[in-house]
């Protein structure tokens, strides 16, 4: 079993309209040994970052079409840009989580994660008890996106906000200083998305913060199932961890009641 | 497989679970590579490449199936007679360049000497457009990859010369239009199903398997081919078949 929790519905030339089917991505997933995948939402196919609310609102209801169609394979997250009126975005958790099929949230490069405008929404996560995957990426001299959240970005959201599970995605990107920077912070998992298969980070990351605190994930599109799995069945760690990485702690963090 | 991709050392910036030959053999038998061309990580790095090339391939040349590959800086006064040397001393399959970490050009008139001399020993010229992800490089060592667009040219002026790019991005390898005598492995290469994507633009005839480790892990370049959406010819043509043809191999 293998569940997928970092993907996208990016194929094609799709757009928030009349996007193009998502069964060629499933086929794809399922030849891989994937037997769900948790959809992230289709973002930047507007263009831009800090996507304005009807964007935002298309992007969740289409990712929550998608879970709706294939409900025993997609498990789907509300995108939030946090830079957008308070009060419509808890309004839009409770319509894509509360009153609808999304089971966590998504947060990109629409804003720092340390700016006090993301503490209502994980207030609401919190009262939710649904898991927030947020995008890091360790940008020591990458500057091209001002808003985007490093490593000690997420564990200053992780520390305020200790009862939320918190998904640090880009285990690549990260690297071995990401997982130290959230080493403190047992709300913290690291997902394996993205990036190159860089060898020996998998051993690294399971021997610093234990084999509960990683997820497979692949970042698809733009990312190939196979290399990504591929780094997880790689890694020089026993079969019990590849095990948790693939799919069990997905299957806590998700609640999917799978246990075999 | 035939993993053309592969070096053995140590690196400074990467801790590798496989830095010795025969483990290094052992693991990438467990991954199906049978036979991998290797060169040695410290030679980027160090002054004189063949100062660690010689301890590289003395150790590999009791391992069966790892094959050497020679780096070369052209900069360095003793460059030819050095790898003449080599070539009469070991079995060489192929030398690697690093212009970003050596700091040449490939338009540099000594790198035409550079080719002459591989052409007259039979040795393809392997290009490292680059080594890690420059995204991930260590703060106070940033090196930009060598464009592929460099590359072809290169490889274009020098239409005898048999040219390989390593570690390529799917972007930069696909851009590439002149490409008569120029391969590319995959290791770098990723795009959603990849392989079938690669061969979308170009023909199988000019991919290799490569999979760049130990800096990558060997698992997720093998699967790139293991769950390719490609025929069973391109597919071993890839794997294998290519790799055999261009280094001159046992099959």
């Amino acid at each position: 079993m293998i569940i997928d929790i970092h993907t996208h519905h990016f194929l094609g030339r799709e757009t928030l309209k009349s996007p193009e089917p998502v069964e060629p991505l499933m086929r794809l997933a399922k030849q891989a040994g994937v037997t769900r995948m948790n959809l992230l939402g289709n973002l930047f196919r507007t263009g831009k970052i800090r996507p304005p609310a009807r964007d935002l609102k298309a992007i969740n209801t289409l990712t929550m079409r998608q879970v709706r169609a294939y409900p025993d394979f997609f498990t789907g997250f509300c995108y939030l840009n946090p830079v957008l009126d308070g009060r419509f975005l808890i309004d839009e958790i409770d319509r894509c989580v509360a009153d609808g099929n999304l089971t966590g949230l998504k947060f990109e490069i629409d804003l720092n994660c340390r700016d006090p405008r993301l503490d209502p929404l994980l207030d609401r996560a919190r009262e939710l008890d649904i898991p927030v995957l947020h995008h890091s990426w360790h940008n020591i001299d990458l500057c091209t996106q001002p808003y985007k959240s490093d490593p000690p970005d997420i564990a200053d959201l992780a520390a305020r906000h200790p009862q939320v599970t918190i998904i640090m995605p880009h285990l690549a990107g990260v690297g071995v200083r990401g997982v130290l920077d959230v080493l403190p912070h047992p709300n913290v998992l690291i997902d394996t998305s993205g990036g190159l298969s860089v060898a020996g980070l998998i051993e690294y990351a399971v021997d610093r913060l234990g084999p509960g605190r990683l997820l497979y994930g692949s970042d698809v599109n733009g990312r190939d199932f196979s290399c990504q799995i591929g780094r997880v069945l790689g890694a020089q760690v026993s079969a019990k961890v590849k095990e948790q990485i693939l799919w069990r702690n997905a299957a806590r963090v998700l609640k999917l009641g799978i246990t075999e | 497989m035939i993993d053309v991709n592969v070096s053995l050392g140590r690196w400074p910036f990467q801790r590798f679970l496989f830095d010795a030959a025969r483990p290094l053999a052992r693991h990438l038998k467990s991954c199906g590579i049978r036979k991998a061309l290797v060169a040695s990580t410290e030679s980027v790095l160090y002054p004189d490449p063949d100062v660690y090339d010689e301890a590289c391939f003395e150790q590999i040349r009791e391992v069966p199936g790892l094959l050497p590959v020679k780096t070369v800086n052209p900069v360095l006064a003793t460059w030819r007679t050095s790898l003449c040397d080599f070539a009469d001393r070991y079995e060489l399959k192929a030398i690697r360049l690093y212009p970003s970490y050596h700091r040449y050009g490939l338009d540099d008139p000594i790198v035409n000497e550079l080719v002459k001399t591989a052409i007259k020993l039979k040795l393809p010229v392997m290009v490292a457009v680059r080594v890690e992800d420059e995204r991930q490089q260590y703060s106070l060592m940033q090196v930009p990859g060598v464009p592929l667009a460099a590359i072809a040219k290169f490889a274009a002026a020098h239409p005898r010369a048999r040219v390989v790019a390593l570690n390529g991005y799917f972007h930069e390898i696909v851009a590439v239009k002149e490409r008569r005598n120029l391969y590319f492995d995959i290791a770098f290469a990723e795009l959603t199903d990849t392989l079938r994507a690669l061969t979308e633009y170009m023909p199988a005839r000019q991919l290799l398997f490569g999979s760049q480790t130990p800096f990558l892990t060997t698992k997720a370049a093998a699967m790139k081919v293991e769950l390719a959406n490609i025929s069973q010819g391109n597919c071993e043509r890839i794997a294998e078949g290519n790799a055999v043809s261009l280094f001159r191999l046992d099959r």
